[in-house]
């Protein structure tokens, strides 16, 4: 039925370039510039989907990306608009939501049973009886659902972009041009955004002449960013915009913004509204301008303003019958219904749209006279429909502005404007093109003013418009559809309205009418007047629903973005890696879990010598004289005694008495002090330690954060000793390096410090080196632990040589709400301290005594470990829960550390682990469970 | 010899490393592109702290963000009390009871530099500045893809300075944003 149109001016397609791509396993050939849908239709296809409930055939309606009517699958991806989706050489697309095809669809049958699926039969029929849901939820999701989503699909790659600009220009049609150029000429920083291909709005499809290239080429002068292709998703507090382009997020901050977006074509209602053939003018103009295709042969053009008459006059110059124009008014002047009827067209004024016949396409046109005569039937396969416009007003509704209902105009306008904010053109009801010009210019202008540039224009007194909505007469018939995207029917408002969802909002929610894929773009102004007609009031009365971002469907990936999940490697990392280390996540460092063998690895440590790398330990330099004072107050322990070259533990409490960090400080010099914080630790450390010396306790000192600066590892096991002579001439003899001691040396060539602590229990060495050494150290000590078979060993094995000595992990064995006096530490808290962080707590919890306590225990069945996070019970209640669960080689037992109530928290008691559904025995015992007196970490 | 903490990954890339002051410095060969990324770690890079630090560095005018050119480097002020020297050779001086500590972070930070015609929309992709706004000579601390950096602006383009830790994520992240934008390691 449609075919090539001879060439003519505004085309985007090269007619001398040719390609194929595929719909539903068909060839369809394109030209170069072709969109999917205009290709399509080229072809001479008239049904591009089906309806979501009914199954109905529809056609093409706006061909401008806005109505439910061509979506189509293009490969895995569901849902893509035709008319916006380029056509490219091999593309596979194929029909949804049809069975078995798009032109023979069983699932019409559907709708004879329309009588019983009115509006809201969901929230009804599908919640009894409760058994049968299983059964409704499986046809629900067969039925259900637009496109197919391939779950082996790649998500590609996505981006986000921040933008900054003075003035931006949502708009690229002629206000916008003009208000770009406004602003751009008084050398603002301007972006021009314009969700079409190219610039020029309305005029490249209504009058590509030479209107349209002089805004081109002024364009092309100043200094103006223009993003087309990019649709502006949404707004937020201070001008904040985000845009998308293909698979790129814009995050737009604006000084000012222009709203130039422009207004959407309305359609009429009239029965069988939504056959294939019956279009919008302005997709006919598109069809016919752009791509050259021919909509069809015998038009009815139906209006309620001068844009039909235009459409149609447009229709009659590209070849297509005109068989009549019919307006709801009573006259025009316009110079095309001029044109027309001295060219014999037949013109029906005060006639509405009654009806459409036909069954895959649209065969005729019932038109009613407003004099209450005779109807009158037209033979057609093309009706052309111009009811109106739809502001886009969603940027400023979003802003916070307001809009009121013009009355005349028969369309909602913004009114009250946020600040900063200038609206222009169609979206502000101006629909004459000087008019769109200056006001666009006159926006350019108060944007700069705003901003401080250039002074106020005078306001801008827009001209009295013709253009208005239809006229609401209508027929009593069933196939009247105001949504096209759930297929809701006058009959469904007006029902809806009399079960008593009156407020627009609701209605909304309980027709779904509006919340399909064209988001009320093609329905909101026919439902919202609809609702004032059967509630009585003015749609003005009864006022929109609310716009929210994002004013298109958006992809969930580009609003993901990029992945950007950052991750710490140490200086080690790579040769981890390369060993066939598992690596593991511990906050945003990447570690080694294990080398293969954990179990093996504890036992070599312990039988031995092992190597691991500590490099994420926090590390902290702290100079100046009021260091010891400091350091009394962020620890709960003390520190004033502590000598030059010595090392002890320290734990850290908030205000409220509860476990922030632990870790060892060293002094190393008079006024200077090393501290180790935990390693996911540190980062919060330091600025918990920060925001007390800028709070008043920094007097005399300096807090340097050396974590980056310094690679460390820690040599553990009774021959750590013997491995670690052989890199230095130093004196390591438990009298000359004892315990809880630190010693500067020179390790194969690398000056380090080297503390003898270890969390393994076992006679240890934590080795800090500047980072840039850190591998070739770790090689050297490999190399000298050779002839002891040194192993290297990961975080798994070194946890449960910790458990096995009873340390605790901060931030796996205590919670937000853990105490050092529950937690087993009150060993190390010296309430007699003037004062420390979390001293007025502890103190509290000191004399009213703890309520659970973490204890060591012992299953009573070896083979059983408990699951970390598994619950203690008690009489059937739950009354504690396990932190730490190993099975410990080096004692053959399954071993671990629980939270206990405080009645059941001493060594002999027996407890219950509820591990995998089943009650399991456990004795609480004293900690550590091995080497309680340190023999092996003091020797 | 010394390696930057992106040494493994530009090795994956096909650097070749030439020794320089006690560093092995990546090279690639040079090509035409719109975003250059080049590996700058080897260079001194002092931090200057404490309530001395201007005066340690003798440029008590400078302000936040600003940047002037001294015998011992060019020194970055970050904050009243935080200064970054980089380059040079000289050493910051603490003066009697002003003090400061002065810490070489060579090796505790990787220095990136984003380089070329396309750079500020690379590091728009990253990052959230306004870069008409961030004038030459000038340093920011800010959230480059999710990470702290100390930005400077010099010749165009820009310099990372954060933990060594992060580089190589810095590195592939910066890398994946500008893969439309002919990137190309230098």
């Amino acid at each position: 039925m449609a075919e090539r149109l001879p060439p003519d001016k505004g085309e985007v397609i090269d007619r001398q370039r040719r390609f194929n791509f595929s719909f539903d396993g068909r060839p369809v050939r394109a030209q170069v510039g072709d969109t999917i849908a205009s290709a399509l239709a080229a072809s001479g296809r008239s049904t591009f989907s089906r309806s979501f409930k009914y199954h109905r055939p529809r056609g093409l309606l706006c061909c401008s990306g806005h109505c439910p009517n061509c979506l189509v699958q293009v490969g895995d991806e569901p849902n893509v608009r035709a008319c916006r989706r380029p056509a490219e050489p091999g593309l596979a697309v194929t029909s949804q939501n049809v069975w078995p095809t798009l032109d023979f669809d069983l699932m019409a049958l559907l709708s004879l049973g329309a009588a019983f699926m009115p509006v809201g039969f969901y929230y009804k029929t599908f919640i009894r009886p409760p058994s049968l849901w299983p059964l409704y939820e499986l046809v629900i999701r067969q039925l259900a659902g637009l496109g197919k989503v391939h779950l082996d699909s790649r998500a590609g790659l996505h981006f986000k972009q921040y933008l900054h600009y003075d003035v931006v220009v949502v708009g690229a049609g002629p206000a916008g041009i003009e208000a770009a150029l406004a602003a751009a000429e008084r050398e603002l920083r301007v972006a021009l955004f314009e969700e079409e291909p190219q610039v020029g709005g309305h005029l490249r499809y209504t009058d590509p002449g030479e209107e349209l290239e002089e805004l081109k080429q002024r364009l092309a002068g100043p200094a103006i960013d223009i993003y087309t292709d990019t649709t502006v998703l949404g707004r937020w507090e201070e001008n904040w915009l985000s845009a998308v382009r293909e698979n790129c997020l814009y995050k737009i901050r604006a000084g000012a913004v222009v709203v130039a977006s422009g207004a959407i074509e309305q359609p009429f209602l009239f029965e069988n509204n939504d056959l294939p053939g019956i279009m919008l003018a302005q997709a006919v103009q598109r069809l016919m301008t752009l791509y050259g295709v021919r909509p069809g042969r015998q038009a009815v053009v139906v209006t309620c303003n001068d844009a039909g008459w235009k459409a149609a006059l447009q229709l009659k110059e590209r070849g297509v019958e005109v068989v009549a124009v019919a307006d709801q008014r009573t006259q025009t002047n316009c110079r095309e219904a001029g044109l027309l009827r001295e060219s014999g067209v037949q013109v029906l004024m005060q006639h509405s749209p009654l009806a459409a016949v036909g069954a895959k396409r649209v065969t005729d046109l019932m038109l009613r006279p407003h004099d209450g005569g005779a109807a009158v039937k037209l033979a057609c396969d093309l009706v052309v429909m111009a009811g109106g416009f739809l502001p886009r007003s969603g940027l400023v509704s979003q802003g916070g502005g307001k809009l009121y209902y013009h009355e005349d105009q028969g369309e909602f306008l913004p009114g009250q404007v946020p600040a900063g904010t200038y609206v222009c053109g169609r979206v502000a009801g101006v629909h004459q093109l000087g008019a769109q010009k200056a006001q666009g210019r006159w926006a350019g202008q108060a944007a700069c003013a705003y901003l401080g540039t250039g002074q106020a224009p005078t306001p801008f007194e827009a001209p009295v418009e013709e253009a208005r909505g239809p006229l609401e007469q209508l027929p009593d018939v069933k196939n009247l559809f105001v949504c096209l995207c759930e297929d809701v029917t006058v009959k469904d408002i007006e029902d809806a309205v009399a079960e008593g969802y009156r407020s627009i909002e609701l209605l909304k929610r309980y027709s779904t009418i509006s919340m399909g894929p064209c988001q009320g773009r093609m329905c909101s102004m026919h439902s919202l007047r609809l609702c004032g007609r059967f509630t009585e009031r003015t749609p003005g009365e009864v006022g929109t629903t609310t716009n929210r971002p994002p004013m298109v469907p958006v992809k969930l990936g580009v609003l993901a973005g990029q992945n950007m999940e950052p991750v710490r490697y140490t200086p080690i990392h790579h040769w981890h890696v390369a060993r066939g280390a598992r690596m593991m996540t511990a906050g945003l460092w990447m570690r080694p879990e294990h080398y293969g063998d954990p179990q093996a690895e504890v036992r070599a440590v312990r039988s031995g010598v092992g190597l691991i790398d500590l490099s994420t330990l926090g590390k902290f330099e702290l100079q100046g004289s009021g260091v010891p004072d400091f350091l009394e107050k962020v620890y709960v322990n003390r520190w004033q005694k502590l000598e030059v070259g010595r090392v002890r533990y320290g734990l850290m409490t908030n205000d409220e008495g509860v476990v922030l960090d632990d870790g060892v400080s060293a002094r190393l010099e008079d006024e200077s002090y090393l501290m180790t914080t935990t390693s996911s630790g540190s980062d919060g450390i330091y600025n918990n330690l920060q925001w007390w010396l800028q709070s008043g306790w920094g007097e005399g000192v300096i807090l340097v954060n050396r974590t980056e600066d310094f690679g460390a590892m820690n040599l553990a096991g009774p021959k750590s000793r013997h491995v670690l002579g052989r890199l230095t001439e130093a004196d390591l003899s438990a009298e000359a390096f004892p315990y809880m001691h630190l010693r500067e040396m020179e390790l194969a060539g690398v000056s380090c410090r080297v503390l003898r602590i270890g969390f393994t229990g076992e006679l240890s060495y934590e080795i800090h080196c500047p980072r840039a050494a850190a591998l070739h150290l770790w090689q050297e000590l490999l190399k000298a632990g050779e002839e002891d078979e040194i192993a290297v060993f990961g975080v798994e094995a070194q946890r449960v040589m910790r458990l096995e000595k009873g340390h605790l992990i901060v931030g796996q064995d205590t919670d937000a709400t853990s105490d050092p006096l529950s937690a087993g530490m009150q060993w190390l808290v010296k309430l007699e301290k003037e004062d420390f962080l979390g001293r007025w707590a502890l103190d509290r919890i000191s004399t009213q005594g703890v309520r659970s306590r973490l204890v060591g225990y012992v299953m009573n069945e070896s083979t059983v470990v408990p699951f970390e996070g598994e619950q203690v019970v008690r009489d059937g209640n739950t009354v504690g829960w396990v932190t730490s669960s190993r099975y410990s080689p080096t004692l053959e037992k399954s071993i671990g550390m629980c939270w206990v109530p405080a009645d059941c928290a001493g060594p002999g008691s027996q407890i219950t682990i509820l591990t995998r559904d089943r009650e399991r025995l456990a004795e609480v015992v004293e900690l550590p469970f091995f080497d309680p007196e340190g023999h092996r970490l003091k020797c | 010899m010394l390696r930057s903490p992106l040494y493994d990954h530009l090795k994956s890339l096909g650097a070749e490393f030439v020794e320089e002051d006690g560093w092995l410095k990546a090279s690639f060969v040079d090509s035409n592109c719109g975003v250059a990324l080049r590996d700058l770690s080897h260079r001194r890079r002092l931090r200057v702290e404490g309530p001395g630090a201007a005066a340690a560095v003798a440029t008590t005018k400078l302000t936040p963000g600003e940047s002037a050119s001294r015998k011992m480097g060019l020194v970055l002020c970050s904050r009243p009390d935080l200064f970054f020297v980089l380059g040079g050779e000289g050493e910051p001086q603490p003066k009697k009871n002003k003090p400061a500590v002065v810490v070489d972070i060579t090796q505790g930070t990787a220095e990136i530099l984003v380089d070329g015609p396309r750079a500020v929309v690379l590091m728009s992709r990253v990052c959230g500045l306004d870069f008409a706004e961030f004038a030459e000579g000038s340093l920011k601390t800010t959230s480059v893809a999710k990470t702290t950096q100390h930005v400077y602006r010099i010749d165009g383009g820009f310099h990372l300075i954060g933990n060594a830790s992060l580089a190589e994520y810095l590195w592939k992240t910066l890398s994946e944003a500008g893969h439309d934008l002919e990137l190309a390691p230098r």
